[in-house]
């Protein structure tokens, strides 16, 4: 399995922040010998070190896989494992292009500054 | 039949370890990184340029009051306060030689049993103020403005005074 692409979002209007917009999509390669179930789940962390911080809620994304198979159409993002994908056959190559929507962000209580979500992604076969 | 059931469970067992031994796992990690800037937004909603008309001596005897004449939105990522002035000490028009001061205006936030206070081309704390600012976030107020001349200037139709707010994290 490998994963590649860009997975930047920033805000370079005031509007942007009431936009559901910010769309960015990063591609998971699979190789497998048999059936296969992707999963996804994040955690949202803010360089900034400051007592009144406020992370960004991780619900803010939502993630929608391509070759998803049975899986939801859209899924929104927790920090728990949620299935994005789910392929009955083998493949030596198969992509599935995962969009990661930033939703609407305009309750400004997050502090200004670099904040980082971390997707960590796992391939089961079953 | 016990030997059918021992079979059966062994058939089983081997299934499971079958998957066990073959089932694979594997785990990817994928930083996004989201930048935010900074972000200081007031916008007036309503009652940018309120008019002003003495059209009956008893407004002139007690001068006229609006409340919450100006409505405004805040918005900010950093601890922020607003403040107003006028843009000259003086309103523009009238009768040369006699200025009419910003002073004739007086404010205070709606919502607030605060004295009026006048008004100048000094900035002065309208929301909050810089040793005790508001936490980030977003909100909304608006303004009661109090305008008294009296007797004190001369007539005319043309007085008039900007007033600014400003937001700021300072």
């Amino acid at each position: 399995m490998t994963v590649a692409g860009n997975t930047t979002f920033t805000f370079s209007t005031l509007g942007s922040f009431d936009a559901t917009a910010s769309s960015n999509a990063i591609t998971v390669t699979i190789a497998s010998s048999q059936r296969y179930r992707l999963y996804i789940a994040g955690v949202m962390t803010a360089i900034t070190a400051s007592s009144t911080n406020t992370p960004i809620p991780i619900n803010t994304f939502t993630i929608a896989s391509t070759n998803r198979g049975t899986s939801p159409a859209t899924v929104t993002l927790s920090n728990s494992y949620l299935e994005v994908a789910q392929y009955f056959t083998s493949t030596t190559s198969r992509s599935h292009t995962l969009t990661i929507t930033r939703n609407i962000l305009n309750t400004f209580v997050q502090e200004p500054g670099n904040h980082t979500l971390t997707l960590h992604i796992r391939y089961c076969q079953y | 039949m016990e030997f059918k059931k021992a079979h059966l469970l062994l058939l089983f067992l081997l299934g499971v370890f079958h998957s066990t031994l073959f089932a694979q796992t594997r785990y990817l990690v994928k930083t996004v990184a989201v930048t935010i800037p900074t972000v200081l937004d007031l916008q007036i909603n309503s009652g940018a340029n309120p008019v002003v008309d003495f059209n009956v001596t008893s407004k002139i005897d007690n001068g006229i009051e609006l409340i919450a004449a100006t409505t405004m939105t805040y918005r900010s990522n950093k601890a922020w306060f607003v403040t107003i002035k006028s843009g000259s000490a003086d309103f523009t028009g009238g009768v040369a030689g006699t200025p009419m001061p910003a002073s004739v205006i007086k404010y205070r936030l709606n919502g607030f049993a605060a004295q009026y206070s006048p008004l100048s081309n000094i900035d002065q704390p309208l929301v909050a103020s810089t040793g005790s600012k508001y936490l980030r976030g977003t909100g909304s107020g608006s303004i009661d403005f109090q305008i008294n001349p009296g007797y004190n200037y001369p007539p005319a139709q043309n007085y008039s005074l900007q007033i600014i707010y400003t937001i700021s994290n300072l």
